[in-house]
């Protein structure tokens, strides 16, 4: 009796808790209006998913399907957290259960277009009405041999940030914008002399190969497909992070070696310039950032990066060459719904919504409609889209990251660890791109 | 035909082998067939590979950063080793013994344990940040140079928070060791006068040498294929001077940043290899034991 009690207690709790699975994870169907379709957006967690819902993009973009196409569209997020997220997103494409739509780098949309797992969106975009609205430079972040891969969402650029305060204690007036590295140098021996008390004067480098663009020369000749391993612009980058380091010592080699905070450091006056990405000036020093500086615009100064002073008033690239980075919108090769896809990537990319992306993260703007409103009288994220005119993009392959890991294992473990030469630099970037496995046919000095 | 009570175990072990042919067995077996091959994680080699047959370890024979890996590895397992044996040592020492306090210290003494892995690299950048990190702060204030514990030091950072975290596991195993020995052996050594040290070195560690030799191999098995440290320390790239490289982390980075699944598989079965021989001399030593 007690054993049979105990059997039909059993039954009714497991009948029970099997009815509310069934209740709760069914959810309400929404009643049939169209043909219906489904299409996933795969992303980074936190950021995306708070803007998607805030801007109703889901939302608007369903109800304009239905409109437009007598479509009922289902569309599910995917996300990936931020650390690990090309590896995930990698995994994810390579089991097959990747969305539909992609948050890529270029540096992963690189690999993912050599190995054939994206949708080529060149006859999607030649007929999108706006695909002119893209800044140019944005255009070819993704573009190679005459196809478009991704659309670029918005873009990060190189510039000098520099603290006001410091600048005034050394005397140097402010604003200012230096011409050539040369200016920049000046300025640093300035700081170094006026305030010794600071360990470091700049971070010299957040994406090595900016000196060869400020020197009008360029690391991928897509005339002929080739890396250049050697150039006057090459040997001009060596020579100028060697002099930083080791003729004016302006940067102490433990700073790149051990890693130290940079944006801590200028966050906490610690460091009067620093090269880094238009997103810092929100991200790491804005009112809700972790290095939070306060009267923001009265402390953080910014100017363009500069060129060479051999190559005179402007370079192929334009007057202040910078390098251009940051994420845009891929299409899966196996998505079932192409052209649905590329219709949310629209809809995401309205000049609204990419105004408002591009305030809220402090990221430049991918289109010129969308200079509007609060992005547009905002005094930095106006002037940072100004970057976009002398913005280079880094080469649409999968060789650039073999390319970008020898420079950094060159200038890191070569140039700065072991102080060696620039000419010495040269011939060992040489070598480590043929061990990085970029074949020697592909090379060429220029 | 299996008899009824064979029949009841292998239903109860059925579901666990089930479980073990899946996630392990399959794995592996499939991990050395990738390292046989050319395979890619995705793309036209994801699809059409090339049996190589041994040509991934032929060019693991002559790839730099492999070996600098391979180095890296070796010089961690073994002051590893070194450390968490010693200090795990201590400790049993200490909890197996009667001094005040021990039921207390020995809480905090399996604190580490108790905290997840990723945690224990957490705790520690600030610990070695080398400006004003813990470590350095000490250093200075006893009058030492401080040190490069993100660069130049970083493998004896990854040793630091790898003996820290690993010496509750030996620190147990010899705690347990310990209270299996008599005390009829404490006291014969007491009477006869021997000092404490003659007790233990004379005594007691000839009759616990064998847990002490499982403890060993146990922690050279684990640091063999570590990871979650060197992974938060380096990130998704090598660092340039493979400082941080241990063959695990160079395994992922083949596999993942460079899409050579195969070849990372390759690197795997290298680490799976010095286990395998690591546990047939455990089971030896288990066997003579007896």
């Amino acid at each position: 009796m007690k054993s049979s009690k105990i059997i039909i207690i059993m039954v009714l709790a497991l009948t029970f808790l099997f009815s509310s699975f069934i209740v709760f994870a069914s959810g309400t169907q929404p009643e049939a209006k169209g043909k219906k379709a489904e299409i996933t957006l795969y992303t980074k967690a936190g950021l995306w998913i708070g803007f998607i819902k805030d801007s109703r993009i889901i939302e608007d973009f369903q109800e304009r399907m239905l409109k437009e196409k007598g479509l009922e569209v289902k569309v599910n997020i995917q996300t990936a957290p931020h650390e690990g997220y090309g590896t995930k997103q990698v995994t994810d494409l390579a089991a097959g259960s990747a969305g539909d739509v992609l948050w890529v780098s270029p540096g992963q949309a690189a690999m993912y277009r050599a190995t054939d797992m994206l949708y080529d969106l060149t006859p999607l975009v030649n007929k999108w009405d706006d695909w002119k609205q893209i800044f140019p430079s944005l255009q070819k972040m993704y573009e190679w041999e005459g196809k478009y891969w991704a659309i670029a969402n918005d873009a990060a650029t190189l510039m000098i940030y520099y603290r006001k305060d410091l600048f005034k204690k050394a005397g140097i007036s402010v604003p200012w914008q230096p011409e050539t590295w040369d200016d920049v140098i000046e300025v640093g021996l300035k700081l170094k002399s006026a305030l010794p008390e600071l360990d470091i004067i700049i971070e010299p480098y957040y994406e090595g190969q900016l000196p060869v663009y400020s020197d009008g020369g360029i690391i991928f000749d897509p005339n002929d497909g080739k890396w250049v391993k050697n150039s006057s612009s090459i040997q001009y980058m060596f020579q100028l992070y060697h002099d930083i380091f080791f003729k004016y010592e302006l940067t102490p080699k433990e700073f790149k070696l051990e890693n130290w905070d940079d944006r801590k450091m200028f966050a906490e006056a610690e460091l009067p310039m620093i090269i880094d990405g238009t997103w810092c000036y929100s991200e790491k020093w804005g009112p809700n950032a972790s290095r939070k500086i306060e009267d923001r615009p009265n402390i953080v100064g910014y100017a363009h990066t500069p060129r060479s002073k051999r190559v005179g008033a402007t370079t192929i690239h334009g007057k202040y060459p910078n390098t251009l980075r940051d994420h845009g919108w891929a299409i899966n090769v196996e998505s079932k719904e192409p052209e649905l896809a590329f219709e949310l990537i629209k809809e995401i990319m309205m000049p609204e919504h990419n105004a408002k992306w591009g305030l809220d993260t402090a990221h430049i703007i991918a289109r010129k409609d969308a200079l509007i409103g609060d992005y547009a009288a905002h005094p930095f994220m106006n002037w940072g889209t100004s970057c976009l005119e002398y913005a280079v993009p880094k080469p649409f392959s999968p060789d650039f990251k073999r390319y970008n890991d020898a420079l950094n294992e060159t200038l890191n473990n070569y140039l700065v660890e072991l102080g060696k030469s620039p000419a010495e630099s040269v011939k060992q970037f040489g070598k480590l791109l043929l061990e990085k496995g970029i074949p020697a046919n592909k090379l060429k000095d220029m | 035909m299996l008899g009824g009570e064979n029949r009841v175990l292998l239903f109860c072990l059925l579901p666990a082998l089930v479980l073990v042919l899946i996630f392990q067995f399959i794995p592996s077996v499939q991990t050395i067939w990738y390292s046989l091959t050319n395979v890619a994680l995705l793309g036209k080699k994801a699809l059409k590979w090339d049996f190589l047959g041994v040509g991934n370890y032929v060019r693991l024979a002559s790839d730099r950063y492999f070996w600098k890996s391979f180095s890296v590895t070796m010089r961690y397992v073994a002051v590893s080793l070194v450390f968490r044996f010693a200090i795990g040592l201590i400790s049993a020492l200490f909890i197996s013994s009667k001094m005040k306090g021990r039921t207390v210290i020995s809480l905090f003494l399996l604190l580490p344990m108790a905290i997840p892995g990723v945690m224990h690299a957490f705790v520690w950048i600030s610990m070695i940040e080398p400006r004003a990190g813990t470590i350095n702060s000490i250093l200075r204030w006893m009058g030492l140079p401080p040190q490069s514990w993100t660069y130049g030091r970083i493998t004896e950072s990854l040793i630091m928070i790898n003996t820290w975290a690993g010496y509750v596991l030996p620190m147990l195993i010899m705690a347990s060791a310990l209270a299996s020995i008599p005390k009829e052996y404490h006291e014969a050594a007491e009477i006869y006068g021997a000092s404490a040290w003659m007790k233990y070195w004379k005594i007691i560690f000839p009759i616990i040498r064998m847990p002490l030799m499982f403890c060993m191999i146990i922690i050279v098995k684990e640091d063999m294929d570590d990871f979650t440290y060197a992974y938060m320390y380096t990130g998704e790239a090598p660092r340039a001077d493979y400082k941080s490289e241990l063959l695990s982390l160079y395994a992922y980075h083949k596999a993942f940043n460079y899409y050579e699944l195969g070849y990372g598989c390759a690197v795997g079965v290298i680490i799976a290899l010095f286990i395998l021989v690591l546990t047939l001399a455990q089971v030896k030593a288990g066997r003579l034991a007896k």
